[in-house]
């Protein structure tokens, strides 16, 4: 659940009449114990008390459910910031960005890294993002294949071959 | 400092902790490894019950209390931590103290309190209090001690014996049985039972020589049967071998062939562990496809005891060159976890199987 402010501007002082300022349209980002999308199990985080602050405002507030789902307001090519709350106060906190930009290539490290980021497998923070997004074949892209190869049933050898390619097009996306 | 997420393709998962080993470098008993291979259940044993956890899995030996690190994967490194156990009367958190949160190395502590059939328990870490949201799940398995005798053999082939004594193998196998500690098996070793045997005839002075590609090993079925204990594990010690530091046939390999381990002295305790890996019940290695054909080169299957060689030459890409025991050195891992694409895996579960009625 989430609650959305309204911002209303008036025109004039005493004018009947407003501007609504419009907020940019919801992401979902899903908080869970485990990467993936679920298949007939539960893996979101239930519970987490949460607000989005776009512009130095507070445009967001509310808890997660089972999903661990929370719609996030971000502007394209702009930021929002995501906090998690514990009695009010923020404990963590996410710098939320987002891009039209079409996933590279599921035959390319990086956007093999893309999907695996999207899924919520762990591939660190390098790159020019912070996310972990680059082309370098370094030991969090390794076990991250590896845990997606586990997950999926697969022979573990971390292995990018045209199977997990698919999955990786098939679970995250072309 | 914040998390940075960029969303494509219009969704994002984040998933903020991980359970990993509490140190690097050798084995410590106190410290096992942690099967976080994948986060899926994969298969499991009809006596380890049905669970809903999602994360990694640790053995612990009924009475011990080890330490298990929590890393912050995606989370900020201030967010206050919390551990509990979904079933204290199986396994306890140890540490931090109730209602303590995690410090910051973020080592947990957690005793395995009892062995109970059926009774899944999950370690969960929760954010901002012992009752807030569980952000990842650990599953440890508590496993009573199972203790199983071992018998030594120091053997002379064609008057060169080796050069380990019964005093020598007395910390060779504190070490082998801090690797086993986590599966709940101890090896049981009685430097005055130590026998002196001799043998003479083979193709070099105090070597096994053997062919393995050739699938010939006569000199290992001579030197296992060299007056043998039925009631021990049965391990020989000889100067050297011509291609291992040790050979193991698992234990449904009857004698002349199995039913023994032959070590060379220049074999480490890993390596050794790595034999009575063997002998329980688990004869494949952990770079092996289900056709045997040794496939795989990956950081798990080198962090596993069952990987081969040891050392191992230098990898390519070079983060393969330590997998967290130390420079091209093979891990120590028994797999707890029993992966569905992994043909030879559950080594604990197969091991522990075994050493019900291991001689």
């Amino acid at each position: 659940m989430s609650g959305v402010r309204r911002f209303i501007a008036r025109l004039v002082k005493g004018s009947a009449a407003h501007n609504t300022l419009t907020l940019p349209p919801p992401v979902p980002v899903f908080f869970q114990r485990s990467p993936g999308f679920p298949s007939g199990d539960v893996r979101g985080i239930d519970g987490l008390d949460f607000e989005v602050v776009l512009a130095g405002a507070t445009i967001q507030t509310g808890r997660t459910g089972a999903d661990g789902r929370i719609d996030v307001r971000v502007p394209l090519a702009g930021s929002s910031t995501l906090r998690l709350m514990v009695n009010g106060a923020a404990v963590a906190t996410y710098e939320i960005s987002r891009t039209s930009d079409a996933l590279a290539a599921a035959n390319a490290v990086d956007g093999q890294k893309q999907r695996l980021r999207l899924l919520g497998y762990q591939i660190g923070h390098a790159g020019p993002d912070g996310n972990g997004v680059d082309t370098a074949q370094n030991v969090e892209f390794e076990r991250s294949v590896l845990d997606f190869q586990a997950d999926n049933g697969s022979f573990t050898d971390a292995i990018v071959d045209a199977t997990m390619q698919g999955q990786l097009t098939t679970q995250a996306g072309a | 400092m914040a998390v940075r997420v960029k969303i494509r393709n219009e969704k994002q998962i984040v998933v903020p902790v991980r359970f990993t080993r509490a140190v690097t470098g050798p084995t410590v008993i106190d410290a096992p490894d942690v099967d976080d291979r994948g986060f899926a259940p994969g298969a499991r044993p009809a006596t380890w019950g049905s669970s809903d956890y999602r994360g990694a899995m640790v053995g612990i030996t009924e009475g011990d209390t080890v330490r298990v690190k929590v890393t912050r994967e995606d989370l900020d490194d201030g967010a206050p931590l919390f551990v509990t156990s979904t079933n204290p009367k199986v396994a306890a958190v140890a540490g931090p103290p109730a209602g303590q949160p995690l410090a910051a190395d973020g080592i947990i502590r957690i005793t395995g309190v009892a062995d109970v059939r059926n009774t899944p328990v999950k370690i969960q870490v929760r954010l901002g209090s012992a009752t807030g949201p569980v952000l990842g799940e650990l599953e440890p398995h508590i496993f009573q001690l199972h203790r199983l005798r071992v018998r030594l053999h120091l053997v002379s082939i064609n008057g060169v014996a080796t050069t380990r004594t019964a005093a020598s193998m007395v910390p060779v196998f504190q070490q082998i049985n801090d690797i086993w500690r986590a599966a709940g098996i101890q090896f049981d070793y009685d430097p005055a039972l130590t026998r002196n045997e001799a043998v003479n005839g083979l193709a070099v002075a105090g070597q096994m020589t053997t062919n393995l590609a050739a699938h010939s090993f006569a000199e290992f079925s001579t030197i296992i049967n060299l007056n043998p204990d039925n009631n021990r594990i049965n391990i020989y010690c000889v100067r050297l071998a011509n291609e291992v530091f040790g050979l193991t046939f698992a234990n449904n390999v009857a004698r002349p062939n199995g039913y023994g381990i032959v070590i060379a002295d220049n074999s480490v305790p890993n390596s050794n562990a790595h034999e009575l890996c063997h002998y329980l019940d688990n004869p494949e290695h952990a770079h092996e496809n289900a056709a045997r054909q040794g496939v795989r080169t990956d950081i798990w299957a080198r962090r596993r005891l069952l990987w081969t060689p040891n050392p191992y030459p230098a990898a390519n890409p070079a983060h393969r060159n330590d997998v967290g025991y130390g420079a091209q050195t093979r891990g120590a891992l028994i797999s707890v976890k029993d992966l569905a694409g992994d043909p030879w895996d559950g080594e604990t579960n197969r091991a522990r199987r075994r050493s019900l009625n291991p001689f």
